[in-house]
């Protein structure tokens, strides 16, 4: 009896055994083979360097074949560096996969690279005020998604404040020297003082100008507007895509500028995003003016006094007492020894 | 830090405890009696026997004194200005003096041993201060001589007042700062003195030296009144 559970024991371990075995086969097979559907060109993880692949997991794999990142490795590699993707056998091969992309919709064109403006293409800009939201001249952006950012922006001047007019510039693109956009903002926008001008640069959003009227630059204080921009343009950077940063931009942008509008006054003052301004002209002006720290600083001083007084007080109305002792008369003397000092003052 | 107590104010010898009289010199308050007298002075808490104070500094010198006795409940501080003999000592006037005095102004439960007497010599333009048993142990001469000097400037001036005050305050001012740093439990101090044990048996000592100084040592309370 004993003799034959033992049997049964070691021919289950085997069977466990080489069923690990064929597995560890297949999976190697199915890394190392070459993928048909993989993206050429593109930077890859999958090295043909056979012992640095580490194992699928079932998860990973339902994972990979739903197009999701796949943290491969265990955190081997960084973050952000993601297998590459099987391109879905309808779509065209060589285009990119973006998270904003739709299926079905058109791609999105990489940044030109144009260098300087022509002139005709300045004036395409900055001829005439503009009659949307998102101007785009170019074309650099595909019909839909301006589209897109122009009800993005439609929507945020209803309900917020502040109403954003997008230009969109190539990456490597440079504003012609006689432009100032501080210029076209008041050419532009000279009534309206909600009004914020951006200059974005496709691809490229450390670039990006953004233009507040000169009452908003009156009314915050310049790091917090400084903070908006620096804010958005972090949002982007995160996203490798031009439009995908371009849409992490506005969506910031617009967070900070709602924010601007609605943060109170300390909280602006803690956060270091902005004072809320007001509806009425004597409520946009700064939480504490130069009179209030005037009178502000005098009256700190007095607190300080008082309570320095009141401590000087309290300590006066202390009462100390010395420990009993017994004492040892000295020279015949019943209450003083003699013991003291003498000086002259002259 | 070395104390002034255990030490002759005459020859500046330290003294042999209990000793009626100073070994090297032979001091001793009898002899200061022969000198200044036997009989008890009566005192103030400011005793302007020079006639050197303005009114309003003596009430000055008298607030500062008093804000001393209301932070030392157990202490009180005299001031004594007058006009010594040619050739007294105001180191043994001061000794002889808080010995003698019955300051008037100080409740019963402030007796001599617990004060300090400040005085001044118009004719040598000398500043003393002299301190009871209750005292002695707590100051070094040093400590002594730079409360005196707060005053000297003052002194020089002819403002006895201001000088007087700043003398009372700095005395205040040391003493609470060494009660602040425990230096009442200090190791000198207790090596000098055992504890108190005598009780009540003490108060007939303490009170010796004030109904002696007002002739009514023999005298009971009623009688008093009558």
């Amino acid at each position: 009896m004993k003799g034959n559970s033992e049997t049964w024991l070691w021919g289950r371990a085997l069977l466990v055994f080489v069923v690990a075995l064929s597995a560890l086969a297949q999976t190697d097979e199915r890394v190392e083979e070459p993928d048909a559907n993989v993206e050429s060109g593109r930077q890859t993880t999958l090295t043909p360097d056979p012992l640095a692949l580490p194992a699928w997991s079932a998860a990973d794999e339902r994972a990979f074949a739903r197009g999701r990142p796949v943290n491969l490795g265990g955190g081997l590699w960084p973050a952000n560096v993601f297998p590459l993707q099987p391109v879905p056998p309808s779509e065209t091969p060589a285009l990119p996969v973006e998270a904003t992309a739709v299926a079905g919709a058109p791609t999105v064109p990489s940044p030109p690279i144009i260098g300087k403006f022509d002139r005709a293409v300045a004036s395409s800009y900055f001829a005439e005020p503009p009659a949307n939201r998102v101007v785009d001249p170019q074309k650099l952006l595909p019909e839909p998604k301006a589209r897109e950012l122009e009800r993005f922006l439609a929507q945020q001047a209803r309900e917020a404040r502040f109403d954003v007019c997008l230009l969109v510039f190539g990456g490597g693109q440079e504003l012609p020297d006689d432009i100032d956009l501080d210029d076209v903002f008041s050419r532009w926008f000279g009534a309206n003082h909600d009004s914020v001008l951006v200059a974005y640069f496709l691809g490229e959003p450390h670039r990006v100008h953004v233009i507040f009227s000169p009452q908003t630059r009156h009314q915050f204080r310049a790091k917090d507007l400084d903070a908006i921009t620096v804010i958005a343009i972090s949002q982007a950077s995160a996203s490798p895509y031009p439009t995908s940063q371009l849409d992490s931009f506005l969506l910031q942008l617009s967070i900070s500028l709602f924010a601007l509008e609605k943060t109170p006054p300390v909280m602006a003052a803690m956060t270091g995003m902005a004072r809320p301004p007001s509806a009425t002209a004597t409520n946009n002006r700064p939480l504490l003016s130069k009179t209030g720290w005037i009178w502000l600083a005098p009256a700190a001083v007095a607190v300080g006094l008082v309570v320095r007084w009141w401590r000087h007080r309290r300590r006066r109305r202390l009462a100390f007492y010395l420990a009993d002792r017994e004492f040892v008369v000295r020279l015949g003397a019943p209450h003083s020894g003699g013991a003291g000092a003498v000086i002259s003052w002259e | 830090m070395a104390n002034v107590a255990a030490i002759c104010p005459r020859c500046e010898r330290p003294l042999d405890e209990r000793a009626p009289a100073c070994a090297a010199c032979g001091l001793s308050l009898s002899v200061l009696d022969e000198q200044f007298g036997e009989d008890c002075v009566v005192l103030d808490r400011v005793t302007d026997a020079a006639h050197v104070l303005r009114l309003a500094e003596k009430d000055s010198v008298i607030d500062a004194i008093e804000h001393f006795e209301r932070s030392f409940p157990q202490l009180f501080v005299t001031v004594y200005l007058g006009v010594l003999p040619r050739h007294a000592s105001l180191r043994l006037f001061g000794f002889w003096l808080l010995n003698r005095a019955a300051v008037t102004a100080v409740e019963i439960n402030r007796p001599n041993e617990s004060g300090a007497l400040v005085v001044a010599d118009m004719r040598s333009k000398a500043l003393g201060l002299t301190l009871g048993y209750h005292l002695e142990a707590l100051f070094s001469k040093k400590e002594l001589i730079g409360i005196l000097g707060a005053a000297c400037g003052a002194f020089g001036r002819r403002e006895y007042g201001e000088g007087l005050v700043h003398c009372v305050n700095d005395f205040s001012r040391v003493l609470q700062k060494k009660l602040r740093k425990g230096m009442m439990e200090s190791r000198s101090y207790a090596d000098s003195y055992s504890p108190l044990g005598g009780g009540i048996d003490e108060l007939p000592r303490l009170r010796q030296g004030h109904r002696r100084g007002l002739g009514i040592d023999k005298e009971e309370p009623h009688e008093r009144e009558q």
